[in-house]
């Protein structure tokens, strides 16, 4: 059968592609999270204050503040 | 805040812009992506080109000393002897849509410097037991010492 | 590599339910009869097409409710949807590159589907430059969200390229008016591995949103200055 490594050169693709993508996003989850804890330490309180939705509804006044 | 509006625009242009283009060359290649041996014929197309029909059952021909495979391709209407150098895969056989890369060379024939297989869309399981044929090319390139 | 494995349930389920649909498509579906094995790339390669036209779909739904309700929630909604669909798209062209070797004789070739498709991959990696490139990130929103509305536009010219224009690749087998032209088996496992993916691409989508609220939490906090 030839065409076996073709199909598992395929698979193979399959199951990396997405392995070496959910890494991805879990390396980029601990940078997130470090800084979140040194915004803590800094802030002297509990990271995350600005919760999800208070985010995602903020204002005007925190746009300028990104920028 | 000027800056960076400048660069998103140009940004943006210039992937607009490549965009555009991209889809302007896959829309002119489609357009003219393979002939029809009816068309090639009734053009005289003489220019390397595209050509797509279905292989004529029976008609091919294995020449081993030149190591080179001949057969007939249809589109219904029109048919051509096609000859090449260039083997196809497996999947090739009789009654299979093929398109050959190359230039006709004398009315009603066409030299194939490719040979690529299309795949009929339709699939169904081997029954138990069964195994997949040996390809044609195979069984010809098998039976001429 | 300091990484904390949190595996959730669901995320336990969807792993479990593909690598159930990879075994059962490996080893217990019977092969194709004209193509033989080879024919098995297609219970990866069509779920990852569909999968990308899907994901690009949420990234054009939340990119409009974004421009509507101006909440940064889909706004983040959309970059990860767009981010999976470009990987998604990317497996789908390499499965495909190699499903063309063995079965058209070629790795590539500029037929008008793949040609679309390279295309489709182009204009995604360019929605994430350019979010890429804008700092302000109210601007950046704004922006990526009309960028993501346009940009959907390729998805139907890629499904509908192999209909419009003449090409290597296949017209379509199941999404088509009538029977779809595959076996019953082959097809119920190509919707079950149909059904993994989904089931991959939901846990990966709501993981990756939530790690771009997290940034954007981060970010926020900061304020002024950095």
């Amino acid at each position: 059968m030839t065409e076996l490594p073709f199909v598992a050169a395929s698979y193979l693709i399959v199951i990396g592609g997405l392995a070496a993508y959910i890494t991805s996003i879990a390396r980029r989850e601990a940078v997130v999270r470090r800084t979140a804890q040194a915004i803590g330490r800094e802030r002297h309180h509990d990271p995350g204050v600005v919760s999800r939705d208070n985010a995602a509804t903020d204002d005007d006044e925190a746009a300028e503040a990104d920028r | 805040m000027n800056r960076p509006r400048t660069a998103t625009f140009v940004g943006l242009g210039l992937i607009v812009m490549a965009f555009v283009g991209l889809i302007a060359i896959s829309l002119t290649n489609a357009l003219v992506y393979y002939v029809t041996p009816t068309e090639l014929q009734t053009r005289s197309i003489t220019s390397s080109v595209r050509l797509y029909g279905i292989v004529e059952p029976g008609s091919v021909r294995w020449d081993s000393p030149s190591a080179t495979l001949t057969f007939r391709i249809t589109d219904g209407t029109t048919e051509m002897l096609v000859e090449s150098q260039s083997l196809p895969t497996g999947l090739f056989r009789d009654g299979i849509g093929v398109i050959l890369d190359g230039r006709s060379t004398a009315p009603g024939t066409f030299l194939a410097d490719e040979v690529l297989v299309k795949h009929s869309a339709v699939y169904q399981p081997l029954r138990s037991g069964e195994t997949v044929p040996p390809g044609l090319l195979d069984t010809l390139r098998a039976g001429t010492p | 590599m300091p990484m904390k494995a949190r595996v959730s349930t669901f995320g336990l389920l969807a792993g479990t339910a593909l690598a159930i649909t990879t075994i059962v498509g490996l080893f217990v579906v019977p092969a194709d009869a004209a193509q033989g094995d080879v024919q098995r790339i297609m219970y990866v390669h069509v779920p990852s097409a569909w999968l990308a036209y899907l994901a690009f779909l949420v990234t054009f739904v939340s990119s409009v409710l974004y421009l509507w309700r101006r909440e940064l929630r889909f706004d983040r909604l959309a970059i990860a949807a767009a981010e999976i669909g470009l990987v998604l798209t990317g497996i789908t062209i390499v499965t495909g590159a190699i499903w063309g070797k063995a079965t058209w004789g070629k790795w590539w070739d500029w037929d008008p589907r793949l040609t679309t498709t390279a295309i489709l991959f182009v204009v995604y990696a360019g929605y994430l430059l350019v979010r890429q490139s804008l700092g302000d990130r109210y601007r950046r929103a704004r922006l990526a969200a009309v960028y993501g509305i346009v940009a959907f536009v390729n998805v139907p010219i890629v499904h509908f390229s192999v209909l419009w224009w003449r090409g290597l690749h296949q017209a379509p087998t199941v999404i088509r008016p009538g029977d779809p032209s595959i076996d019953h088996t082959l097809l119920f496992e190509l919707l079950a591995s149909l059904l993994s993916f989904t089931l991959v691409f939901i846990w990966a989508l709501r993981r990756r949103t939530a790690l771009e609220a997290g940034r954007d939490a981060a970010d926020l906090t900061l304020g002024p200055g950095t």
